[in-house]
């Protein structure tokens, strides 16, 4: 009697486990479909320049982030959208600039790890010199990798503020307690 | 020995010690078309001056005493002391200038400007005589040959004006210095150790380095290989063989100091008064950017600039700092060549959410891992029992 109520509760267990696991794999799979469609249609907005939609739904992109070096390509929300939810989606950080504006500087953040909202897992392949791609308002800026470095986790991050530079940073975690932070400057802009 | 230093003693003193002598002549060589007339007192004396020459060189040489006859290879005495000639340092070198613009300069070489250089050494040494031009013996007074004793004086007086420039300059490495003159330049030897062009009479000077330098200007009167001399005689008129003379030397100098001032920049947190590093500030002059200064490890960078108005902004700040927003506008000059700032950025905190997820993927494991921990306990006891 006790043996199998023994049995039954650990088989309890790992079932949950395995739920958990396939869960989250659920996730991801309907998270990419979503973010597939969601890209499609961004670009299909910015493509017509289509007026009528000057003021998006709520749950469209308004920036599509691509690496190529990682085939990574994900939108982002504005700010201030319920969905800019850094464990649903990679999201500009509040104190982030947009990259048209002046001297801009851009902060993208995202979570890593092994789960399905693990968007940025890839970031630590990149090297100096890899472009990154943000499509924002009809403009793709391209920026070119400078710097890539690791700071202690703390809650705060100390960036570089250059009054000529564009530059575009790429924040996530390294292990439970490093940030790893990648740094790169404009190098053109052009309509798409 | 006493004998040996007697008999020197006596070859000294047999020596017999002369004066330097030379003998001069006049021939037939005459200005035909001049009459030069003097008159002192109740004397009147009239005319063509003889080019005379010195015997052993046939070089020109001018007569110090008007009308006053020249005995042809009388020995002459040299002596340059000019009291013997009745005359003062001042005409002596008076003489010595109309000797040097006179005949033989350039394209004064006919004979006619042999006799209006005669002229003008008789009336400065007889200057009681009156001593003039006429068209005949014992004519009346011309006014002739204006254009030559024009020319001469003009010359002279060029000779005897003193530039106008400074003693000592001072500029910056951007700077340009035109330094003009009221001295006909062509007129000098110019050597420096700065690089200059001559023009329009002006000495330019542009783009020079941090230093000293020097410009020395040396009037070029070479005409004369040796020294002028004087020789006189008792039985004849006194005369003097063209030469070198110190009153023709002219040497000025000047000098340049290039200046270049500097700036340093001291880098200090403004909550922390920590000293920052990397931060880096352009500087710019009308819009353009000169130069960058970064700070370094003690928070301080310098860069050194030539004088001018500069503004200092900002371009990067350091990591973790907001961008200083002011501009500072400096003037570097003589009297400011060392200028020190001190600059502050505030702190910047950006708060970045956590972003790492290995807590789901442990609680997860954990599950699976507590229930096979279970499985087996179950297992080994079923095999006990």
């Amino acid at each position: 009697m006790v043996r199998k109520s023994i049995t039954c509760i650990s088989l309890l267990f790992i079932g949950c486990g395995i739920t958990y696991f396939g869960l989250d794999y659920h996730n991801q799979l309907t998270s990419l479909s979503t973010n597939e469609l969601l890209v499609e249609k961004y670009f299909e907005k910015e493509k017509t320049n289509n007026k009528q939609n000057s003021n998006p739904k709520k749950n469209n992109y308004i920036a599509i982030l691509e690496i190529p070096k990682i085939k990574f390509k994900r939108g982002l929300y504005k700010i201030d959208n319920p969905l800019s939810n850094i464990d649903k989606n990679i999201i500009f950080l509040d104190s982030s600039d947009m990259p048209n504006e002046k001297n801009s500087r851009v902060i993208i953040v995202g979570h890593s790890g092994a789960t399905s909202n693990a968007y940025f897992k890839n970031l630590y392949k990149l090297k100096k010199s890899n472009n990154l791609l943000l499509y924002y308002d009809n403009i793709k800026y391209t920026y070119k990798i400078t710097d890539i470095y690791e700071v202690v986790k703390n809650g705060t991050l100390a960036l570089e503020s250059n009054k000529d530079k564009k530059m575009l940073t790429l924040v996530t975690c390294k292990g439970n307690t490093k940030q790893l932070v990648i740094v790169a400057t404009l190098t053109k802009q052009k309509k798409f | 020995m006493r004998k040996i230093i007697f008999v020197i003693l006596l070859m000294l003193i047999s020596i017999p010690v002369y004066a330097k002598e030379e003998t001069f002549y006049y021939n037939s060589e005459r200005v035909e078309s001049m009459w030069i007339t003097k008159v002192k007192g109740s004397e009147m004396r009239s005319a063509h001056p003889y080019l005379i020459k010195k015997r052993s060189d046939n070089t020109y040489i001018f007569c110090l005493e008007p009308f006053t006859l020249l005995q042809n290879d009388t020995k002459y005495v040299e002596s340059n002391d000019y009291k013997k000639y009745g005359l003062t340092e001042q005409q002596i070198n008076r003489i010595n200038l109309l000797i040097y613009y006179g005949f033989g300069y350039k394209n004064h070489t006919t004979p006619t400007w042999y006799g209006v250089t005669q002229y003008l050494i008789w009336k400065e040494c007889d200057k009681e005589a009156d001593i003039y031009f006429t068209e005949t013996k014992g004519g009346p007074k011309k006014a002739l040959y204006t254009k030559e004793i024009n020319e001469i004086e003009a010359l002279i007086k060029e000779h005897d004006i003193e530039p106008t420039f400074e003693g000592n300059y001072q500029i910056s490495t951007n700077e340009e210095l035109v330094v003009d003159s009221n001295i006909d330049l062509s007129n000098y030897e110019i050597e420096s150790n700065a690089e200059y062009e001559l023009k329009d009479n002006k000495l330019i000077f542009k783009n020079l380095d941090v230093g000293n330098y020097k410009v020395n200007l040396t009037k070029k009167t070479n005409r004369f290989k040796s020294e002028f001399m004087m020789y006189y005689s008792t039985t004849s008129q006194n005369v003097i063989v063209p030469g070198h003379s110190k009153i023709y030397d002219k040497n000025y100098t000047f000098n340049i100091d290039v200046l270049k001032g500097k700036v340093s920049l001291s880098k200090i947190s403004n909550d922390s008064h920590q000293k920052l590093k990397d931060a880096i500030y352009g500087v710019y002059q009308n819009d353009e950017l000169i130069t960058k200064i970064t700070t370094g490890s003690d928070g301080i960078g310098e860069a050194e600039l030539p004088f001018g108005e500069y503004i200092i902004k900002e371009l990067v700040a350091p990591k973790g700092y907001k961008l200083d927003p002011n501009e500072y506008k400096i003037t570097i000059d003589e009297n400011n060549l060392d200028i020190k700032l001190t600059l502050y950025d505030d702190k910047e905190i950006i708060k970045v959410p956590d972003t790492g997820l290995e807590k789901h993927v442990n609680f997860g494991m954990s599950l699976i891992i507590i229930g096979s921990i279970g499985l087996i306990y179950g297992k080994k006891k079923h095999y006990m029992y």
